[in-house]
């Protein structure tokens, strides 16, 4: 997908991205610890990394929930390193994966890069979490709590929605095709 | 000299996967210092073909010169949008930054403008708009008509010889609407190319030229009393006559004729007049 | 919520003001990281004092703030609650199913709430006393490591300064396609956690197709007003230093070791 974009766009995307990396939390905030339940955050870096590529989704991973801690309070203060963290990882990732996977069928390339990002940024950030920043008082149990128990609705959303949003960007012809030639992806 | 020269022009957004064509075989020709309105209803290619014209649209086939500039030499398509600005339909898909200043300031930045060079020139901008005094206001702020003023401020901060308003007024409620085409209609004065992308037809009467458009093909192209009075040749573009002209024929049915076709409310007025 | 983030810089001459953007960020991380720390009622009476102490030298009283915070309320009585049950059931003083109300979750939730109250405090007294663009300017020297990577320091502005303008548009349009959506059956005040969950799904899909348009709406335009991503590259001149800069970094600096030895 990225290939095709030109890069003001791809630049453009990211901002509305990092934007958007603070406008749905806040559509969310009505429901009762909904940022770490739906993990409504993850969402535009997801798609950044998706459609603009590794770098742009690095940046939008890392700009993201540190603008929002800083212009909003959330996520908290505890939370923001460990999930800069994540999501960075989760821009670098899918960015990555959109590149070197070609299924030649959009569906399998979209939940291969998801998978793997949201996995390896789990990973990372629960690294980052036992070594740095809660270092000795941060388990294999909460980890596998806080990543997957607590958050499994929040990754279920990101699975269903991502894929859901990106054809329908690609229908309204907002990022190119990534199989222009192929019916009932 | 011209400041649009075109024929040939032929474009599709499939084109790699033989789309429909959404021009085709366009020729197009605008004088330095004209008020040309480009007329068409939704789906026409008007806008297609005005991103053309600042080479915003790639051209796929035929040839095009703006301001003496070759649009097909993609070397010289930063050179051509210092020339030829472009306010949109939306004002704020259009600004860069919060506060008025920072973003006419990025236009002139990137065009290398001296630093010292930049405030006097965003004054001056401001001042052709009449909203002296706004540099440090909050663009999030301000109302639908001075936003879209401020969108074209940050377009003439760059001094283009062209101005192309791409359904500029069509988001603004009327007083938006008449600033907008009184800034149009000031620049004009002051020997601007004047492009304007509508699918109103009472705004396009306010042009010298018209080019009525359909489907990707130009229909007819002439003053408005050519183009704007002939009812079948806008029936074939799917556009309703102005006013003025809808009551001349109406009234002409009813056995009531006027000795010439109106194409303003004014010059209707005036024709009535004659009938006692 | 969205013009109320980019509408609550209030202009003045304080020494906050005069302050670097980049400078006000890293005192800012400092603190958060005194925040993190925190959990000695001696550490919060020092948070509290300097939180005292900068909203009187940047100008902005401390009532304006708590005002704004306090609209949280309910945010806030719902964290307390969750930790005060869920927290801990060693020593519970009453136990019921999942439940447990012991001291240890009485503690922790007093402690979460005063960490986020913290936070948010430090949070306006900075967005109150720094501009977007002094903001960003900010963000972009500490993200100015992302070279490497081939973005550009001028790119990672022009970026972050759209993002932040682009807050109170995308915000907005969020809030009209609730409203359509509630015009055409939708439900978002449903009694239940789960009805209240799906009823935020139907805005998403909308939200993002908006923003992607605005996005490539804005591209255009850019592009029509000559930004080239090569030519981003910012000339920055000769970064000037001030004493107060100096002076604010090693004072937030010295609150951050004070949470390390309470």
């Amino acid at each position: 997908m990225k290939s095709q974009l030109s890069e003001v766009k791809c630049a453009v995307l990211t901002a509305a991205s990092i934007a958007l990396c603070i406008v749905l939390p806040m559509a969310f905030h009505a429901i009762p610890n909904a940022g770490n339940i739906f993990l409504p955050m993850h969402i535009p870096v997801l798609l950044c990394g998706l459609v603009c590529g590794w770098q742009y989704g690095l940046l939008c991973g890392i700009a993201g929930p540190v603008l929002s801690a800083v212009l909003t309070g959330m996520p908290p203060a505890a939370v923001l390193p460990g999930m800069a963290a994540e999501t960075a990882v989760f821009g670098i990732v899918t960015g990555i994966m959109m590149k070197m996977i070609h299924t030649k069928r959009l569906l399998p390339d979209l939940y291969i890069s998801l998978i793997t990002a949201i996995l390896l940024g789990k990973v990372v950030s629960g690294a980052a979490k036992a070594l740095l920043f809660s270092a000795g008082e941060y388990s294999m149990a909460a980890w596998v709590s806080a990543s997957f128990v607590t958050a499994w609705p929040g990754l279920l959303l990101q699975l269903a929605l991502i894929p859901a949003v990106t054809a329908a960007l690609e229908k309204a012809k907002l990022i190119p095709a990534r199989y222009p030639n192929q019916r009932g992806r | 000299m011209d400041a649009v020269n075109g024929r040939g022009i032929y474009y599709s957004y499939d084109a790699d996967c033989g789309g429909e064509p959404v021009l085709q075989n366009i020729a197009v020709l605008i004088r330095k210092g004209e008020f040309t309105a480009v007329l068409g209803a939704n789906g026409s290619g008007k806008t297609t073909l005005a991103r053309h014209f600042n080479a915003l649209n790639h051209l796929q086939k035929g040839q095009l010169t703006v301001n003496e500039l070759d649009v097909g030499d993609t070397s010289r398509h930063w050179d051509l949008r210092r020339h030829v600005g472009m306010v949109f339909q939306n004002p704020e898909n259009q600004f860069v930054s919060l506060i008025v200043e920072e973003d006419l300031a990025f236009g002139l930045k990137n065009y290398e403008t001296p630093e010292r060079e930049i405030p006097q020139r965003i004054k001056k901008a401001l001042a052709s708009v009449s909203m002296d005094g706004y540099e440090r206001h909050s663009l999030h702020r301000l109302s639908g008509g001075q936003k879209q003023r401020i969108a074209l401020a940050a377009v003439l901060a760059l001094e283009p010889d062209i101005v192309i308003f791409d359904e500029a007024t069509s988001m603004l409620d009327p007083k938006g609407r008449s600033e907008v085409m009184g800034q149009m209609k000031k620049l004009h004065c002051e020997g601007k190319t004047i492009i304007l992308i509508t699918h109103d037809i009472e705004e396009a009467v306010e042009a010298e030229n018209v080019i009525l458009m359909n489907r990707g093909n130009i229909l007819a192209c002439g003053t408005p009393h050519e183009v704007l009075t002939d009812r079948a040749l806008l029936e074939q573009a799917e556009i309703l006559p102005p006013l003025a002209v809808q009551l001349y024929y109406d009234l002409k049915e009813r056995g009531v004729c006027l000795a010439h076709c109106p194409l303003k409310k004014d010059e209707l007025v005036e024709e009535l007049c004659q009938l006692n | 919520m969205g013009n109320d983030i980019m509408g609550q810089y209030i202009a003045g001459d304080s020494v906050f003001h005069k302050m670097r953007g980049s400078t006000k960020l890293i005192c800012f991380f400092l603190i958060l990281t005194a925040v993190i720390l925190t959990d000695s009622a001696a550490g919060f009476f020092l948070l509290f004092m300097t939180a005292a102490g900068s909203a009187i030298l940047a100008g902005i009283g401390l009532r304006n703030i708590g005002k704004s915070i306090a609209r949280l309320k309910l945010f806030f009585i719902t964290i307390f609650l969750m930790n005060l049950f869920f927290f801990s059931s060693e020593q519970a003083w009453w136990s019921f199913w999942i439940f447990h109300l012991s001291p240890a979750g009485l503690e922790q939730g007093t402690v979460v709430v005063m960490r986020v109250v913290f936070l948010l405090l430090f949070s306006r007294i900075l967005i109150g006393t720094t501009t977007p663009a002094e903001l960003t300017g900010g963000l972009e020297i500490l993200l100015s490591p992302l070279g490497v990577f081939g973005i550009s320091t001028g790119e990672t502005a022009m970026i972050l300064s759209v993002a932040v303008q682009f807050i109170p548009i995308l915000s907005k349009e969020a809030d009209q396609i609730r409203k359509a959506q509630i015009a055409r059956g939708a439900e978002f005040e449903g009694r239940h956690f789960w009805e209240r969950a799906k009823s935020a799904l139907p805005v998403v899909i909308p939200v993002f197709l908006a923003a992607f348009r605005r996005a490539d709406e804005l591209a255009l335009a850019m592009e029509a007003r000559g930004y080239r991503k090569e030519k981003a590259q910012r000339k920055r001149g000769r970064i000037s230093i001030h004493l107060c800069d100096v002076q604010a970094i090693v004072l937030s600096g010295a609150v951050c070791m004070s949470q390390i030895l309470l």
